[in-house]
């Protein structure tokens, strides 16, 4: 059985009455599915859809069409507290998921609201972040979206993550929590999708294309490679 | 008019602005504008709609300093003409940031010193962008990631990137990079 599932996934923003505005549909009859472990590469252009769907598969918009699973149960199903563990978005605006004055309050906050334990200290020098008794707010951007990985994907751990966009892919530290999250979801068997407007040097088992509200997947299916 | 990638300490982006513009400034021999990216709230928030919001920073530039481009001439040469009627809010995060990148591109300056200009955007926003610097003064690019910027494709449907010259911030100066031209 597939761990995400997406089933003629429709979804259009709707006007509000006052702009006269047309609603505008974005995602059109979107099919796939992930299996567990797997991760996918979700490329497009500004503005095709890439955000949209991260927020559908993290339960925050519901398809005006069509139906989201994960592990079989349908996701409109899941109570809001609940979901965390199922999917999570990872915003572009890492700061909005940041809520304490440490990082080291930030991970226990985790910890606490996720029910899991703190990941060893081996697992956070993966992520190259600076003190632990640094303010979150203080931290460069590519360090945020970091804190980021490490909180959600390191933490939470939900069986399905969708990353809308990394910071600064070329650089080492990047790179090396990415692949890190990467590897350390799939031996768990957790799926996790990265968007972004290029390809990355990273391996995907999946890459798919948002464009013209369809998610096609036209590049060719990656199995195992680093992924093992 | 030339266009520069600054490859500098990262961290610079986050917490030197201020430094890393005097450096700037002391190596073109000019002042610089400095672009920050304000983490998506690029919008005014007087407005509503795309085209409201172009209408009010253009109808409010100085006197003595109008926009390079009017309404009509900076619609086009920013391909905004298919956002006009959305709301800024409503924009996707790339978008929204190319908004107020164009908005601060169409200012008349001397030079231009822009931070993290280039994330969350398409190859095809980054090409406009670049077309559009080398049109006018000199700007200089500072990413966390100015491999991106070097290693931007060619695009058969646009007439190429313009070339770009690379600087180095050591934390003390601004130095041309040699064999950069």
């Amino acid at each position: 059985m597939s761990l995400l599932r997406l089933d003629s996934v429709s979804f259009r923003y709707v006007a509000r009455p006052e702009s006269q505005g047309r609603d505008r549909a974005v995602l059109s009859d979107v099919s796939f599915e992930l299996q567990a472990g797997e991760s996918a590469l979700v490329l497009g252009d500004n503005g095709s859809g890439k955000s949209t769907l991260g927020r559908l598969i993290g339960g925050l918009l519901r398809p005006t069409a069509g139906s989201i699973s994960i592990g079989g149960e349908p996701l409109d199903r899941v109570p809001v507290r609940a979901r965390p563990s199922r999917s999570i978005y990872v915003s572009q605006v890492s700061y909005l998921q940041f809520f304490r004055a440490t990082l080291a309050d930030e991970i226990t906050l985790a910890a606490k609201q996720s029910g899991h334990p703190p990941p060893p200290e081996e697992t956070i020098a993966r992520f190259s972040l600076p003190s632990l008794e640094t303010n979150p707010r203080d931290l460069t951007y590519p360090e945020m979206w970091r804190l980021q990985l490490l909180l959600l994907g390191g933490v939470f751990r939900p069986s399905v993550m969708f990353i809308d966009e990394i910071v600064a892919p070329g650089a080492p530290a990047q790179r090396e929590a990415l692949e890190f999250t990467l590897s350390q979801r799939h031996a768990q068997g957790r799926a996790t999708l990265l968007a972004y407007q290029r390809p990355l040097d990273t391996r995907f088992h999946r890459v798919f294309r948002v464009d013209g509200g369809a998610v096609t997947a036209p590049e060719s299916v990656l199995r195992g490679s680093f992924l093992t | 008019m030339a266009i520069y990638v600054l490859t500098s300490n990262p961290n610079a982006i986050d917490f030197d602005h201020a430094g890393l513009q005097a450096r700037v400034e002391a190596a073109l021999g000019s002042m610089v504008a400095l672009y920050r990216p304000l983490s998506f709230v690029e919008h005014s928030g007087f407005s509503e709609t795309v085209r409201e919001e172009i209408g009010l920073v253009l109808s409010n530039h100085a006197g003595d300093q109008p926009p390079l481009r009017l309404f009509d001439a900076f619609v086009q040469a920013w391909d905004l003409d298919a956002h006009l009627d959305r709301r800024v809010l409503d924009l996707s995060g790339g978008w929204r940031k190319f908004l107020g990148l164009a908005l601060f591109m169409n200012r008349p300056l001397p030079a231009r010193l822009l931070l993290d200009a280039t994330s969350h955007l398409s190859d095809a926003r980054i090409r406009t962008l670049l077309e559009r610097a080398a049109e006018q003064s000199d700007a200089v690019f500072c990413e966390y990631d100015p491999q991106l910027l070097l290693a931007l494709p060619a695009d058969a449907s646009a007439p190429g990137a313009p070339p770009l010259r690379r600087l180095h911030d050591d934390g003390t100066a601004v130095t041309e990079a040699i064999g950069s031209r």
